[in-house]
C-alpha cells in the first residue's frame, strides 16, 4: 500500500513524522496535505484498514477459551498489559505489547499501556472526545500551579473545528463555558433511565447536567468529509478494528488521507533511536532508526520532525538525543524534560438500581455512554474546600445480563432460574468519576541504561503517584455520584472506590511541557521545542496540565495547528 | 492417566493390531459420555458425568430450551481447565470439585453425584446453594460452589446454541434505539 521499505540507505524528506498513532496520523495527513513528502515512521508492525482486523466478526462462541486468554500466556508477556482487565482477551491481546519484550520499571506502580503497530493506541482508544476551555488553561496561572499555558481556548478553537468535522465527533450542543460545544454529528440517544436521570438532574440541580457521551463515531457519515468510511453499526466491538470504519482511527482516517496526496511514505517496523542535532544550524537534521525485524540503523533527514510516539515514547527519544549542546536529552535546558508526568485518576464514583422502565429496553450496543461535565470549582459558588480542579462522570445505564443468576437466591436453581436469566435483568446505572491530576515535578521518567529491550534499547523507570488533592477529589466524585443517584431515584445507591494507579487511565501526559519560558518548559506555543525550532511535540508530552476531559481530542487539534505553523514557516524559508 | 494420554497410549501400542469396533469399545471405557467420542482433558470420565449432572440440575432442559448438557457445558468448563487455567488455578479447581462433590453426595469413597435421583441431586444442590447466598458462615464449599455456578451459567449463556437461537442475537443492529418495549425484543439481548 503505502510502504517504503526498499532499503535506501539515505532518504532525505521535507517532514518525518515519529509514530502513527492519532497525532502522528494528523501530522502525516495535514503536512502531506500542504505538499510536503513526508516519512512516518511506526515502530511496530504494519496494520491494514479491515483487513489486519481479525477478530472483528467474532462471536463469543467461535473461539475454544469464548474470548480467555490462558493464564500462563498472560503471567509471561501479558503481566502489566492486563492490568486493564478488559483488554488482554482473546479477540484483542493483538494490540497490545508483550511485556516481556517491552519491559519498563515502576518506582511505584504506573500502568503503561501500549500498542505498537501503525495505528498505535488510535485502534483501540476509548473515543470520547471532549474540549478543554479556558477554565483549564488559566488554571495553573490563576492557582500559581506549575507554569502557565502558552495557549488559550481562543489559539485552538478554530483547530477543534477543523478536526472534529473531519474525525467526525458525535455529540450533543449543551452550551456550558467549561466543556464548550464543537461541530457535532448527530448525538447517539439515551436510554429510558438515563433520560430519567437527566430530567430529574434538571429539576434537582443547578449546577451539573448529564448529556451523551461525546465520541468519534460517525452517527452520519458524509463521503465528502469522510470518504470511504461508514456509519456506526452498534456492535460495540470497536477495540477489534472497525470494518466499517465507523470509529475515529488512524488506519481509517487520517493515513488514507495522507497517503491520497501522494506525499507520503510510511515505514513500519522502524524505531528512532534518536533525532539528530545539528550545531551548525542549531537544528534538527534528521532521525536514526533502527529497523526492527533487519536490525540494521538508517538515517532519514528533513527539515521540519514531529515526534509522535506517544507522550512516553516521544520523551524518550529526546532524552537519547543528547549531544554537545544537549548532554541531558534535547530540548532539555530547562531540566523539565521527563517530568510533570499526569494521568486522569479514575474507578471511584457510585452505582444504583432504577426500578421503573421494567418494560422497557434497548436495541443495539451503544459503544458510548453519559458524561456529566465538571461542576466543582468553576467559580466561587462551586468552590470546594478539599481539593483545586475538578472531574467530569461517565458512565451509563443497563439492564442486568445472565451472571447476576449466580448471586440469585429468588428463582433458586433449575427450570425458574433458567427461564428468569433468559430475561433482561433489574436496570442499574454507574457513574465513574474522571478526575484532574496535578502537574508534580517529581512525577518523573527517567532514562534506564541498565535495563535494556529486546532491541537492545534502554528503557524507562516510571515514578509517579496521585497525591493529596487527588485522594480528597476522590472522596467529593464518590460523594456527589451517590447524591447524584439519589436524587434521581435510584435505589440501593453504593458508592466505590476502586483504587487508581496512574497510567491506568491510558492519559499519560506531560513530560515535554508547553510553556512561555524557556527556562521552566520543554516546548514553545507552537509545541516546538524551544532551542531545536524545527522539532515539534505534539502528543500528550506537551501537556502542561491535565484538565479532567479526555484528552486525544486535544492532540488533534494541537498537532493541526502546529503542522499549519510549521508548513508556514518553511514557506517563510525559517525552518 | 489421563485421558489424552490414554488415547495416545491405546492408539499407539494396541491400535494396529486391534479391530476398529475392539478400539471403539477400549476408548468407551475412558470417554465421559456412552455414544460420544468426546474425552475430557482434565476431568476424569466420572467426574466429567458428575459435572455435566449438576450443570443440568442448575440449568436444566425444558421444553422451551435446551438444558446446560445438551449445549455441552461441562466439556467447556473441562476445555477452560485445561486450556485456561494454568497449574495453581486447576488444582484449586480440583480441589474445590471434590469437596463439593463429597458433600454433595456424602460420601468420601467413589461418589457419584450423577447416580443419585434427580431429586436428591436438586435436593443437593438448592441446599448449598441457600446456604451459600443466605449470608451465614462462608465455606470453602459455599466458594466454590458459587464460582462454579458463575461458570455453568456463563458457560450455558455463552455457548453458541443458547447465544444465537435462544436469546436475543443481532450481531450488526445498524442502529441504537434507547427505549423500546421490552416485547419487541423478548429474551435478553445475548452480546454485550
Amino acid at each position: 500500500m503505502y510502504i517504503n521499505s526498499n532499503g535506501e540507505q539515505e532518504v532525505t524528506y521535507d517532514a518525518i513524522v515519529v509514530g502513527s498513532g492519532i497525532s502522528g496520523g494528523w501530522a502525516a495527513k495535514e503536512l502531506c496535505e500542504k505538499g510536503l513528502k513526508t516519512l512516518v515512521l511506526e515502530r511496530g508492525r504494519n496494520v491494514r484498514h479491515v483487513l489486519d482486523y481479525p477478530t472483528a466478526a467474532q462471536d463469543p462462541w467461535d473461539t475454544k477459551l469464548r474470548n480467555r486468554v490462558p493464564q500462563d500466556e498472560i503471567d509471561k508477556h501479558y503481566s502489566k498489559q492486563s492490568r486493564t482487565g478488559y483488554t488482554i482477551r482473546e479477540a484483542s491481546k493483538h494490540w497490545f505489547v508483550k511485556d516481556d519484550e517491552h519491559p519498563y520499571s515502576e518506582v511505584k506502580r504506573f500502568d503503561w499501556m501500549r500498542g505498537y503497530h501503525v495505528g498505535g493506541r488510535s485502534l483501540m482508544w476509548g473515543r470520547q472526545s471532549y474540549r478543554l476551555s479556558d477554565l483549564d488553561f488559566e488554571a495553573n496561572a490563576k492557582e500559581g500551579i506549575a507554569v502557565d499555558w502558552p495557549i488559550r481556548y481562543a489559539d485552538i478553537a478554530p483547530w477543534y473545528d477543523y478536526v472534529e468535522r473531519f474525525a467526525g465527533i458525535s455529540g450533543q450542543k449543551e452550551g456550558l463555558p467549561q466543556l464548550p460545544d464543537g461541530v457535532f454529528l448527530p448525538p447517539m440517544e439515551l436510554n429510558c433511565v438515563e433520560k430519567h436521570v437527566r430530567a430529574r438532574m434538571r429539576e434537582k440541580f443547578n449546577d451539573r447536567i448529564l448529556t451523551i457521551g461525546r465520541t468519534a463515531h460517525l452517527t452520519k457519515a458524509d463521503p465528502e468529509i469522510h470518504g470511504n468510511r461508514g456509519s456506526c453499526q452498534f456492535r460495540n466491538r470497536c477495540i477489534r478494528g472497525c470494518p466499517y470504519g465507523a470509529y475515529f482511527s488512524s488506519n481509517s482516517a487520517t493515513l488514507p488521507a495522507a497517503e491520497a496526496t501522494g506525499n507520503l511514505t510510511l515505514r513500519p517496523d522502524s524505531i528512532v533511536q534518536e533525532v539528530i542535532y545539528d550545531p551548525q544550524t542549531g537544528k534538527a537534521s534528521g532521525v536514526r532508526i533502527m529497523d526492527s525485524e533487519t536490525r540494521e540503523t538508517h538515517e532519514y533527514f528533513s527539515k521540519v520532525i514531529f515526534l509522535c510516539a506517544s507522550t512516553l515514547g516521544s520523551t524518550q527519544i529526546l532524552m537519547q538525543s543528547k549531544s554537545d549542546a544537549f548532554p541531558t536529552g534535547m530540548g532539555n535546558a530547562s531540566g523539565e524534560l521527563g517530568h510533570n508526568l499526569m494521568d486522569h485518576h479514575f474507578r471511584c464514583g457510585a452505582s444504583a438500581q432504577f426500578d421503573e422502565f421494567d418494560d422497557q429496553y434497548y436495541k443495539g450496543r451503544r459503544p458510548n455512554g453519559i458524561y456529566i461535565p465538571r461542576f466543582r470549582n468553576l467559580d466561587e459558588a462551586t468552590r470546594m474546600p478539599d481539593f483545586i480542579r475538578g472531574y467530569g462522570y461517565q458512565g451509563g445505564a443497563s439492564r442486568t445480563n445472565w451472571m447476576r443468576g449466580v448471586a440469585e437466591l429468588e428463582a433458586g436453581l433449575g427450570a425458574k432460574l433458567k427461564e428468569a436469566l433468559m430475561q433482561p435483568g433489574p436496570w442499574t446505572m454507574g457513574l465513574n468519576g474522571f478526575g484532574e491530576c496535578l502537574p508534580y515535578h517529581e512525577n518523573k521518567i527517567m532514562l534506564n541504561e541498565e535495563v535494556t529491550d529486546k532491541f537492545g534499547m534502554p528503557t524507562l523507570t516510571i515514578d509517579c503517584e496521585f497525591k493529596e488533592n487527588e485522594k480528597n477529589m476522590r472522596k467529593d466524585m464518590m460523594a456527589a455520584a451517590a447524591e447524584i443517584l439519589e436524587a434521581a431515584g435510584g435505589k440501593e445507591v453504593a458508592t466505590y472506590d476502586s483504587g487508581s494507579y496512574p497510567g491506568l487511565g491510558i492519559h499519560e501526559m506531560g513530560t515535554a511541557r508547553m510553556g512561555r519560558d524557556r527556562r521552566a518548559s520543554v516546548l514553545n506555543e507552537w509545541n516546538a521545542v524551544h532551542d531545536v525550532p524545527n522539532v515539534f511535540v505534539t502528543d500528550g508530552a506537551c501537556m502542561t496540565s491535565a484538565a479532567c476531559q479526555n484528552p486525544s481530542l486535544t492532540y488533534m487539534a494541537l498537532t493541526a495547528r502546529a503542522a499549519d505553523y510549521a508548513a508556514q514557516q518553511l514557506k517563510q524559508g525559517n525552518l | 492417566m489421563n485421558r489424552r494420554e490414554a488415547l495416545k497410549y491405546t492408539t499407539i501400542t494396541l491400535g494396529a493390531a486391534l479391530s476398529a469396533t475392539t478400539t471403539a469399545a477400549i476408548l468407551q471405557g475412558c470417554t465421559a459420555e456412552p455414544g460420544s467420542d468426546w474425552i475430557p482433558g482434565t476431568l476424569s470420565p466420572t467426574q466429567a458425568e458428575a459435572l455435566a449432572a449438576m450443570a443440568e440440575t442448575i440449568l436444566p432442559a425444558t421444553d422451551d430450551s435446551p438444558g446446560a448438557r445438551d449445549v455441552h457445558v461441562h466439556r467447556f468448563i473441562d476445555t477452560l481447565l485445561t486450556d485456561w487455567a494454568n497449574d495453581e488455578t486447576r488444582q484449586e479447581w480440583m480441589e474445590g470439585f471434590q469437596a463439593l462433590h463429597q458433600e454433595l453426595t456424602g460420601k468420601t469413597k467413589d461418589p457419584a453425584f450423577n447416580k443419585l435421583s434427580a431429586e436428591d441431586q436438586e435436593a443437593a444442590l438448592r441446599a448449598i446453594n441457600e446456604r451459600a447466598l443466605s449470608g451465614a458462615p462462608n465455606t470453602a464449599t459455599d466458594s466454590f460452589f458459587l464460582e462454579l455456578k458463575g461458570q455453568v451459567i456463563g458457560g450455558y449463556f455463552s455457548s453458541k446454541e443458547v447465544g444465537m437461537n435462544i436469546l436475543a442475537y443481532d450481531p450488526v443492529p445498524g442502529e441504537y434505539l434507547g427505549c423500546i418495549p421490552v416485547e419487541e425484543v423478548g429474551k435478553a439481548w445475548s452480546l454485550r
